[in-house]
């Protein structure tokens, strides 16, 4: 039995409003094995943005465990923080987070430049990226001058760049049409089916039928498990040795 | 209807009607032979299809004689096309109903139950999706009548689950009233 590659234990985070501290997230405990999607539902304020924020290690936790990839979160530095989540955390945002003076291919590009490799291959990899969530060219265009939803495919094709262990994504497609959204929730199921653990947080029920498990926040606390996994049937489309393994396991 | 706007596109005999109307509703709701005749005896007594010439038997028995819509069959179908319809007021079902009535007892009782229906309706909408993952036929009129049946039965499983974060809300947000 592997280590399941997202792992948070008792996990609170707290907040000081004024004199009085207010819990966004109280004790929660979430284990994302690898090659699943995860659903988190839940109204707005209950948490689940922090939950998010929390896995990716851009707050830290106030009590708690938060274990990504083998590596336990607590007290490491803001370098190895973005080190992490350049490498293995893919993260997608409601706010886009685009710069705004790099022209779309370069913000996908960008996290990939800070590790070297040849301006051709980069180029390569952010083409195809775009291409895969839908982007039309030119790819040259500037986020001001493209909508809100090939601004949020952008930042999407940034975060699924390159193969990550582990994908969070918050609202991903609030701002898209169904159509545009569904492809955008096959492409996060796909990442799945090939072996990252990937996170959705949302109000959309659209999303929870592309997850193998759908957790509830409720006022900062896991409600009741509502869905657990379950037997999962092997897409056609998978390829021919991840079928062996499903078989044995 | 139906059958009759089946016969807009060119005449057919009762098997074909009923393969017909399989396949454009996505094979969601199924047609015996009966049916069809039934559908079309009412129809001839309206004056809204008629009978072609009898063909011959061909020996298995079936009736092969093709119906055709009449002059007044495609009025009365060009008025259903251009009449909405949509019911006002929602079925009542099952579902409604017992959420309704949980407001009745305490919060926690109600939210249970309505994490039990939630719950449900996931599923469903994981056994859909997955579902829908696996199928594709060759034949495309099929697929996208399939398609098309599918989505609009689990856009109402996600109305059902918006009205349940909405009917949640309230019981969380809104002091409790005396139900007399």
């Amino acid at each position: 039995m592997t280590e399941p590659v997202l792992q948070l234990h008792g996990a609170t985070k707290t907040y000081r409003h004024g004199m009085v501290d207010v819990a966004a997230v109280r004790g929660i405990d979430l284990e994302v094995d690898a090659g699943s999607l995860t659903a988190i539902m839940g109204p707005s304020g209950s948490g689940k943005s922090t939950l998010l924020h929390l896995a990716a290690g851009m707050v830290s936790a106030t009590s708690g465990l938060v274990r990504v990839a083998g590596m336990d979160l607590a007290g490491r530095s803001p370098a190895d923080l973005a080190a992490l989540r350049r490498h293995t955390v893919g993260v997608v945002f409601q706010q886009y987070n685009l710069v705004p003076s790099l022209t779309a291919l370069e913000n996908v590009t960008l996290p990939l430049e800070l590790d070297g490799g040849s301006a051709r291959d980069l180029r390569r990899i952010g083409e195809e990226a775009l291409g895969n969530v839908g982007v039309d060219e030119p790819y040259d265009r500037y986020p001001d001058d493209l909508s809100g939803g090939q601004q949020q495919r952008v930042a999407i094709a940034r975060a699924v760049a390159i193969p990550r262990k582990v994908i969070l994504a918050d609202e991903p497609t609030g701002a898209l049409d169904t159509l545009t959204g569904d492809r955008i929730l096959d492409l996060f199921r796909k990442l799945a089916d090939d072996g990252a653990a990937v996170v959705i947080v949302t109000h959309e029920p659209r999303v929870a039928s592309y997850a193998d498990r759908v957790v509830t926040i409720r006022d900062g606390l896991r409600a009741a498990d509502t869905v657990e996994p379950v037997a999962r049937t092997i897409p056609a489309s998978r390829p021919a040795p991840l079928r062996g393994l499903e078989a044995q396991a | 209807m139906g059958l009759l706007a089946l016969l807009a596109e060119g005449p057919s005999h009762g098997y074909q009607l009923k393969a017909g109307f399989e396949e454009r509703t996505g094979g969601v709701w199924t047609l015996n032979v009966g049916q069809v005749y039934t559908t079309l005896d009412r129809l001839r007594a309206d004056g809204l299809v008629e009978p072609l010439e009898v063909e011959p038997a061909d020996g298995d028995g079936r009736d092969r004689r093709p119906w055709r819509i009449t002059r007044d069959g495609k009025e009365a179908l060009e008025a259903w096309f251009d009449e909405p319809a949509i019911e006002p007021v929602p079925a009542r079902e099952d579902f409604l109903v017992k959420v309704l009535m949980a407001f009745g007892g305490s919060p926690a009782e109600a939210v249970a139950v309505i994490d039990r229906q939630r719950a449900e309706l996931y599923r469903l909408l994981q056994d859909a999706r997955r579902a829908k993952r696996r199928s594709s036929s060759t034949d495309p009129v099929a697929d996208l009548a399939a398609d098309l049946m599918a989505e609009i039965v689990t856009s109402r499983w996600e109305a059902d689950l918006r009205w349940l974060d909405v009917c949640e809300a309230h019981l969380l947000a809104t002091p409790r009233k005396e139900i007399p």
